[in-house]
């Protein structure tokens, strides 16, 4: 039974496989399985592959390090203060839903033609769902943990780090898991502004030249490849003891 | 007749620049609401959308660039080019108080094209084969033709390549100068082609002669006479084509009026043959493709003189 849960996913994967090989076959741009598969190899024997990978990767793990970094102080500010809340979360809001492409000729323009802007287009897409889920996290912790603290004579600061931020954690972590999606989903949108090297720029490359759509697919597997594993990683962190207790569901 | 649905690029186009120039003869092919319509006019928002509507069969007729062209011929899309866009019209510039009088004096500096692809790259290597400098002597960027007016101001490049109107952009702005027009160091560049899926020439014949007859005349009216330039300039700052300001498509047309031009879009097998021995030089293209492989000069030769009756612009 074990094993059958286990080839489920793989059988699904198999049908799709499947189904895209039969249904590109006659046509003259997209490319089959193989051809995919052939192109992938290319990339690797070239030894680009790896490079547009760690290019990516870098970017990414820049620009959602620096997210992480301003959004939890923010989100925890705004979850606790209500004047703070009242005066940041209307800036928040208007500037959430702004795709990161708008904000390209602001990046070229204060960044240049480098890996900073790029990096800021990608802190721009995983900063506001960090924000938002933080803030509601702090903001709904149960205030009876919190008279429990106070009757302890626990206040202050150490109130904030022992009691609030570990009880507003599980949702932070989901922001989190969100942010990191959020930030790997625009990788392609932010290379469009990058010098020669990364997933996104590989696709963009690609589709400019001639018909090399087996390269466009080929940065698409791989985007969904890594995106997949980033989030089996973030979802391990969910599955910690100090944050389980709030998911209501077994994992 | 059936309007038949022609692609052409948009003026923010993400891949390469190009611009009025491409597609402004086109525009008057049929932009006059008075002149009998011959063909749907489509603007795509980028090179490589235009190239997918093109092999998908949705633009039955495409301004491309030439590269492009070749290439998708090359790999059995049946495409063929019938008549050039435009001549001349691609642009280096670089700030009007930088100290660069030839290319030699970019060696070390950043300079942004299009895209690898793109003809403004050949542009480029071409002059920097000229002025003895190496591959890698400059950095290219690629960047977005309509972002790169921003990353000269910003100083992000020290250089642009592309095509009209976003070199004007800047000079007309006034913080820009142009380093080097093609009309003076490569009187036979060609950038985009009028390409017809090779199905519609057999379907309809007439129509692809239609086509480039009013193409082709487009580009006699136009260099007739500067007031012709300036009719031009207001039809194709409209939104239903470029949708520019007017000013910044005048500016492309009459300083100098021979930025671009349109007069003679005859094909020239010299011309694509150089262009090809370029392409594959700069690595845009992987091999020798024929002349008679991408090209169909018959309905050049067959071309009879239209007439482009658009008066009431040129007051």
């Amino acid at each position: 039974m074990r094993l059958f849960h286990r080839l489920v996913p793989v059988f699904v994967v198999g049908i799709l496989v499947a189904v895209w090989w039969v249904a590109a076959r006659p046509s003259m741009i997209f490319p089959t399985p193989d051809k995919v598969v052939i192109g992938l190899i290319e990339l690797v024997g070239k030894g680009v592959l790896a490079q547009h990978v760690i290019a990516s990767l870098f970017r990414v793990t820049m620009g959602y390090g620096l997210a992480v970094a301003l959004a939890i102080p923010l989100g925890s500010v705004m979850g606790w203060f209500p004047a703070a809340f009242r005066a940041f979360n209307p800036v928040i809001q208007l500037l959430r839903p702004i795709s990161p492409i708008a904000w390209i000729p602001l990046a070229i323009l204060t960044f240049g033609v480098s890996d900073a802007s790029p990096t800021f287009l990608i802190f721009l897409s995983s900063f506001f769902p960090i924000v938002v889920e933080t803030t509601s996290g702090v903001h709904l912790v149960e205030r009876q943990y919190i008279r429990a603290a106070r009757n302890f004579e626990v206040g202050g600061f150490r109130l904030f780090r022992q009691v609030i931020f570990l009880a507003a954690l599980p949702q932070v972590i989901t922001g989190m898991r969100v942010g990191l999606g959020v930030a790997w989903l625009v990788v392609v949108a932010a290379e469009m502004v990058a010098i020669n090297s990364g997933l996104g720029y590989l696709i963009i490359d690609s589709r400019n030249a001639g018909t090399r759509y087996d390269l466009v697919v080929a940065g698409m597997v791989i985007i969904g490849v890594i995106g997949y594993l980033l989030d089996l990683t973030m979802s391990r962190l969910e599955a910690l003891d100090s944050v389980r207790w709030r998911y209501s569901y077994d994992r | 007749m059936h309007p038949e649905i022609v692609g052409v690029p948009e003026r923010g186009i993400p891949s390469s620049g190009t611009t009025p120039a491409g597609s402004s003869t086109l525009a008057y092919a049929q932009g006059n609401p008075k002149v009998p319509q011959i063909a749907q006019f489509i603007r795509y928002s980028g090179w490589p959308e235009l190239k997918e509507a093109f092999i998908a069969g949705q633009a039955k007729a495409a301004m491309l660039t030439a590269p492009m062209a070749m290439d998708l011929a090359d790999k059995g899309i049946p495409a063929r080019i019938v008549a050039l866009g435009h001549r001349s019209g691609a642009v280096i510039m670089v700030r009007k108080e930088s100290v660069y009088r030839t290319f030699a004096d970019l060696k070390g500096k950043r300079v942004a094209i299009p895209s690898r692809f793109a003809v403004d790259h050949i542009f480029v290597r071409r002059l920097m084969k000229e002025h003895g400098l190496q591959t890698g002597d400059v950095t290219l960027v690629e960047i977005a033709p309509p972002d790169m007016p921003a990353a000269l101001l910003a100083n992000a490049v020290d250089a642009y390549a592309t095509g009209e109107p976003f070199g004007a952009k800047s000079e007309m702005d006034g913080y820009a100068r142009i380093l080097y027009m093609t009309r003076d160091v490569w009187p036979t560049y060609i950038c985009c082609v009028l390409t017809v899926h090779e199905d519609l020439i057999k379907s309809n014949r007439q129509f692809v002669q239609l086509l480039v007859d009013h193409v082709m005349s487009a580009g006699h009216w136009l260099d007739h006479s500067p007031s012709h330039r300036t009719a031009a300039a207001r039809i194709a700052s409209d939104k239903l084509f470029f949708n520019q300001a007017f000013e910044l498509i005048q500016w492309v047309m009459e300083r100098p009026s021979d930025r671009v031009t349109y007069g003679d879009l005859r094909l020239m097998r010299d011309e694509f043959n150089q262009l090809m021995q370029l392409s594959l030089d700069a690595g845009i293209i992987p091999h020798s493709i024929p002349y008679e492989t991408y090209v169909d000069e018959s309905f050049m030769r067959n071309f009879r003189i239209v007439n482009i009756n658009l008066e009431e612009y040129t007051r």
